[in-house]
């Protein structure tokens, strides 16, 4: 038997989407997000850059090393897992594949740092011609 | 400046020429989701904000001699936080001394990462008009 006692933390990670046309880069990601280049809050995105940047992998990739054994296809781990936007970002997903946009997945958490903590629990898309980030899977 | 007292209250000192406007343009934000994050932001401040020197002047000031004594007995706020709000009120005379529940604006997440270490100097600096 265990018995938790003092302060008990809760902490929590949260999956997003990045369909990007080309590599995913700072540039492109701070034009999505519409923060002037000259704001003085540039770093809290840049950090939000990094934090998918680190974490990012190749979406089908990531199904495969991380989720084929649970969900038998890619469609079925996209529409169940993403349980928020699942069904609205499938068809987005592979109708950016079809024409040679590049899909990365994966996740925010919110013990890594104050700033990261705040972006994985708000819920949130970054949107431009170049990008599409779906982060809206938020929660504790 | 931003001081907390009793469970999740605080008093927080805001210049009165602050504006939804004015707090987007010196945060930078232009559109997409920078502006819809700062946007909540300034909504998260400023809600259900109470004037904590009209309330005075208006209910409390035939009971207690000064706003000092006032924040002292009725809000049981420590005399040097006291001493520090009314330093800084004075050093910045456009300011009012507002209090609020931390948690009325509904949104925990953003309402907490205002006042993060990561942010609170920039956020303070700008609701004061400091720059």
């Amino acid at each position: 038997m265990k018995i938790r006692y003092d302060f008990v933390t809760n902490s929590s990670s949260t999956s997003f989407v990045i369909i990007s046309d080309g590599e995913f880069n700072f540039k492109d990601f701070i034009e999505a997000v519409g923060v002037k280049n000259n704001s003085q809050f540039l770093d809290i995105y840049k950090s939000l850059f990094n934090a998918f940047n680190d974490d990012m992998e190749p979406a089908r990739d990531y199904y495969q090393r991380h989720f084929s054994g649970t969900y038998p296809t890619f469609e079925e781990f996209i529409e169940q897992r993403l349980w928020k936007s699942g069904k609205e970002i499938l068809p987005k997903i592979l109708e950016a594949e079809a024409i040679g946009k590049k899909v990365y997945i994966g996740r925010l958490r919110s013990d890594n740092d104050e700033t990261e903590g705040f972006f994985c629990t708000d819920e949130f898309i970054i949107e431009n011609e170049n990008l599409y980030v779906d982060a809206q899977e938020d929660g504790w | 400046m931003k001081l907390a007292y009793d469970f999740y209250k605080s008093l927080l000192l805001v210049n009165k020429n602050l504006t939804k406007e004015l707090f987007i343009e010196k945060t930078g934000a232009g559109n997409g989701y920078s502006l819809d994050m700062f946007s909540r932001m300034y909504d998260s401040i400023t809600s259900e904000l109470i004037d904590v020197e009209r309330e005075f002047d208006k209910y409390y000031s035939f009971e207690y001699k000064s706003i000092e004594q006032f924040l002292y007995r009725k809000y049981n706020i420590k005399a040097e936080h006291i001493k520090e709000l009314m330093d800084e009120k004075k050093s910045n005379p456009d300011c009012i001394i507002y209090r609020k529940d931390d948690n009325s604006f509904g949104d925990y997440g953003i309402g907490t990462f205002t006042f993060s270490e990561t942010m609170y100097d920039r956020v303070t600096n700008i609701i004061m008009l400091k720059n």
